[in-house]
């Protein structure tokens, strides 16, 4: 059984319908993360299944008991905001036995349950502080700790490392995959960092303009992305995105053509307009022994590192390739290459839903 | 914040019905029954007499008596009088105590307190000022070459000794707020005028002042509402004479009730002003929402 | 901001120094004038150096039950202090939380309730409270304070409640906290200056009060401030006394300008600017 079943769950402010009728299953133990960019319903979503928004419409369910009229309280969940919500006028310590006085427990058992959640955390030594006196990276903990403390079942995080630091928020996300797989509890993450996602997830969830567009693992996500603006939103650099016709055989671009994938064959008709999209890690440099390759300007080279990426113009459109460093190319220069087969991707070009 | 909304809501609403309740009953009903007032012939000196209807009759009475608008000449009069001398004088004072000396955060505590006195003691210690003979007002004045004026007791200066006690005590008021809002500022337009050579008065005049006229404009408000309040300090210093030189629309509606008894006159005049009053309100409100948005 | 140049450092010394003399003198007088011997009250050119009495102080407490009604007007001031705080929070606190759009009406009407001339309501007052037996009491001028109070305390109080951010009360409610339980040990405690400013305005109106005071009071509910007037009469002014009596209402403003200056801006234009 599910541990929350999101049933065509809606939410409208008035007129307005910020989150369509979102169908998920969230299984025991899973980390799942809603992935989107600003106000793709993903935080209102989340804030349905905390309680702390009335679910407009469909079903919400914990367990087997539908939640939608239970208080927050009584959901067993935890959350962590995007702000920490650490009560500046309360000590770590006090912070923490804030969130469990509603148990109403002894003495001991709370100081127990306090003493070995900051030890988990790393920040026993930190209980005597108020909120103010921390570092950015030491709220965030604080924040996880008053979440933990409580035992929840499910734990909810709003955006929890956007308001840290690029290295601080590295260390924060392996620190948070570690307490995951210690505690083996169900997460439900919202983000809008990418890398976050594909690497804590075991299950994506992207939204936008309030509608799922897919739900997958990262593998699945990254690799057979079911919609433009899956493909496009996720990798980075972004997907190279193309019209193209297709006529006797052949798909026209422009800047240039490819052969209809066999699979393909049978879904389009003849001059029909499609979406192809590649990433730009499939785009392979010409080999000297190559002969069906194409032709693009280089506009501008950024190195960066390991990888070269090259700004290319490619008929009269922008296109990104990555291409393994030192291969000695000037921009303004052509360049030769062909694309990996394999990689390509078809949408259909009003729906923007994979042709696969 | 819909952490289970319905039931909130109703806690809420019962957080918020003791404060209207009291409300209410306290300014409201004292309202209406002052409306039902203006309405009657209610004679305090005659309580035997039955509080007949008489139709407009009260109001007619107020509204075509010079006295009423001689009343109401001088409350703005009085208005503009304090309002445009604590304008000028309290963005100066504001723009000085901003100045980045040392010494200028005593002087400003010391320049706030005539506005913690009850305005009863403000009308004490002016009187004591202008008191005919004795005062040390005319004393001070005579250095600088000023022959004794009658401060309180000729139609001439009366008002005017009205207004520079109410100016003594609220012009600090608006270099308060002139100093908040400056401080406020961010100061990268002050140095991009600087450096483009802008004179001290055109930085003034075209990068401050704008910026902190809505704020002016509110608190501005506030004094002119509060000028249809004024009553102690002139009820100290002139009672609304001598005749009636100082005769303001509180002061007027004090004597229509309290000395001449006449409630229902009185309750008429009180609901003319209240019309001016609540006219006053609505464009405070309405200024606010403007300088909510530079604040 | 650039340094400023030794000339124009002179000249502002020199406006601050010519107002600062303006606005100090009338309370240099109130202080002076208190310990002054009635013969030399005002002597020209006004004595600096003076050996100061205490003979207006001991007057003022002697010939008269002063103390009786510092007493009173302590207990007025306290008592609307009191009862405004509590409706007042709990109503700001309901008009911060509640989104409608008609509670923005609901705040301004509050608003506006503050803002009426006193003298046009104190005839039904003083009508009212005699039908009810009210007259000269503590408790028709609390009532009546409060009326200003409430609306002050309000928004005050909503302008704090609003800067209480809405996740903290969220992560209270997850945790468990009922909404009463979140108001007072989450919201409030953090609204706590605001509570205070809220205090000293409602207690400083209700003490420096004077129109109502005068005319709904007698012998037994006089306030202060009353008394002090009440040593001017047409064939004697007790100058002495009046200043003494003056002053002594004068210190809880002072203190407060002292204490709290920080606050005083964003209490004297009702929240409009912080």
């Amino acid at each position: 059984m599910p541990q929350i079943t999101l049933k065509d769950v809606a939410k409208r402010y008035g007129d307005v319908e910020a989150v369509h009728g979102v169908n998920l299953e969230i299984e025991q133990g899973e980390f799942v993360v809603l992935l989107g960019p600003s106000g793709c319903g993903k935080t209102t979503t989340l804030r349905m299944v905390a309680g702390l928004e009335d679910v407009s419409d469909g079903e919400l369910k914990i367990g087997d008991i539908v939640v939608n009229d239970v208080a927050p309280k009584d959901r067993g969940v935890a959350m962590v905001f995007q702000n920490y919500a650490l009560y500046p006028h309360m000590t770590v310590r006090q912070n923490m036995e804030f969130a469990l006085r509603p148990l109403k427990l002894s003495s001991e058992q709370r100081d127990r349950r306090v003493n070995e959640t900051s030890a988990i955390l790393e920040i026993s030594d930190l209980m005597h502080r108020k909120p103010a006196q921390l570092s950015g990276g030491q709220r965030q903990r604080v924040a996880m700790g008053r979440a933990m403390v409580r035992t929840p079942s499910v734990f909810l995080f709003d955006e929890p490392l956007s308001n840290l630091d690029a290295k601080l928020r590295t260390q924060m996300r392996k620190e948070i995959s570690r307490l995951h797989k210690r505690l083996k509890s169900t997460v439900l993450y919202v983000t809008h960092d990418q890398i976050e996602a594909m690497t804590l997830a075991d299950k994506i969830v992207i939204m936008r303009d309030g509608y799922v567009e897919q739900i997958g693992s990262p593998e699945e996500i990254y690799a057979t992305p079911k919609s433009v603006f899956v493909a496009t939103f996720v990798g980075n650099p972004s997907m190279n995105v193309f019209k193209g016709l297709v006529r006797k055989g052949r798909i026209l671009a422009d800047g240039f053509e490819l052969p209809i994938p066999s699979h393909l064959s049978d879904t389009v008709g003849e001059e029909q307009e499609i979406v192809i999209g590649f990433r730009p890690s499939d785009i392979i440099p010409y080999q000297s022994d190559g002969s069906n390759f194409h032709k693009a300007r280089i506009e501008f080279i950024e190195f960066l590192g390991g990888q070269t990426q090259l700004n290319l113009r490619l008929g009269s459109h922008g296109c990104v390739a990555e291409v393994p460093a030192a291969q000695g190319l000037v921009s303004g220069s052509d360049f030769f290459f062909n694309i990996n087969s394999d990689a390509l991707h078809f949408f259909d070009v009003t729906s923007g839903r994979s042709l696969h | 914040m819909a952490y289970s909304k319905k039931r909130n809501r109703n806690i809420f609403l019962i957080f918020l019905l003791p404060a209207i309740l009291v409300l209410f009953l306290t300014t409201i009903y004292p309202m209406l029954y002052a409306g039902y007032l203006s309405f009657r012939s209610y004679d305090l000196a005659k309580p035997f007499v039955p509080r007949i209807f008489v139709g407009w009759s009260n109001y007619k009475e107020v509204l075509t008596s010079s006295e009423f608008f001689h009343t109401l000449w001088i409350t703005l009069k009085l208005m503009v009088m304090t309002l445009s001398v604590q304008l000028v004088l309290g963005v100066g004072m504001g723009l000085l105590v901003t100045q980045r000396l040392p010494g200028m955060g005593i002087a400003r505590t010391a320049l706030l307190i005539p506005m913690m006195i009850s305005p009863v003691i403000v009308g004490l210690v002016w009187l004591f000022l202008y008191f005919p003979e004795l005062g040390y007002l005319n004393y001070f004045l005579s250095f600088l070459g000023i022959n004794p004026i009658a401060w309180i007791t000729s139609t001439e200066w009366a008002l005017w000794a009205i207004a520079i006690a109410d100016i003594w005590q609220w012009t600090p008021f608006i270099m308060m707020g002139t100093a908040a809002a400056l401080t406020n500022l961010s100061p990268e337009p002050y140095e991009a005028a600087q450096i483009d050579g802008n004179s001290t008065w055109d930085i003034f005049t075209r990068v401050t002042l704008p910026q902190i006229k809505p704020v002016l404009i509110s608190l501005m408000f506030l004094r002119a509402i509060d000028a249809f309040r004024i009553y102690d300090i002139i009820f100290v210093l002139t009672k609304g004479g001598p005749g009636d030189a100082t005769e303001v629309l509180s002061m007027f509606i004090y004597r229509q009730s309290f000395t001449f008894w006449r409630m229902g006159t009185g309750a008429a005049a009180s609901f003319v002003s209240l019309v001016v009053i609540i006219l006053l309100i609505m464009l405070f409100f309405k200024s606010l929402n403007h300088s909510r948005r530079i604040s | 901001m650039i340094k400023p140049s030794s000339q124009k450092t002179f000249f502002v010394y020199l406006c601050l120094v010519i107002v600062l003399i303006v606005f100090m003198t009338p309370i240099y007088i109130i202080v002076s004038s208190s310990i002054k011997p009635s013969p030399i009250m005002f002597q020209k050119p006004p004595a600096f150096v003076f050996s100061p009495t205490w003979d207006h102080y001991v007057a003022l407490f002697s010939e008269r039950p002063f103390l009786k009604f510092i007493t009173n007007s302590l207990i007025v001031a306290l008592g609307s202090t009191a009862f405004s705080l509590t409706f007042g929070s709990l109503a700001a606190y309901a008009l911060s939380r509640i989104r409608h759009k008609r509670m923005n009406d609901v705040a301004f009407w509050i608003l506006s309730m503050r803002m009426f001339p006193p003298i046009a309501v104190v005839v039904p007052y003083y009508i009212i409270f005699k039908a009810a037996g009210l007259l000269d009491t503590p408790i028709a001028l609390i009532i009546i304070y409060s009326t200003a109070n409430i609306p002050l305390t309000v928004w005050l109080m909503k302008g704090f409640f609003d800067e209480v951010p809405r996740s903290l009360e969220e992560a209270a409610a997850l945790d468990g906290h009922g909404l009463l339980g979140i108001f007072w040990r989450v919201t409030l405690p953090l609204a706590a200056p605001g509570l205070a400013v809220s205090a000293v305005f409602c207690f400083i109106f209700s003490w420096n009060e004077f129109i109502f005071a005068l005319m709904l009071t007698g012998s037994q509910a006089q306030t202060a401030t009353v008394a002090v007037m009440s040593f001017w009469s047409s064939d004697a002014v007790q100058w002495g006394r009046i200043m003494a009596g003056s002053f002594v209402i004068l210190i809880p403003g002072v203190i407060f300008v002292l204490t709290c200056q920080r606050w005083l801006v964003r209490g004297l234009t009702l929240g409009a600017i912080k």
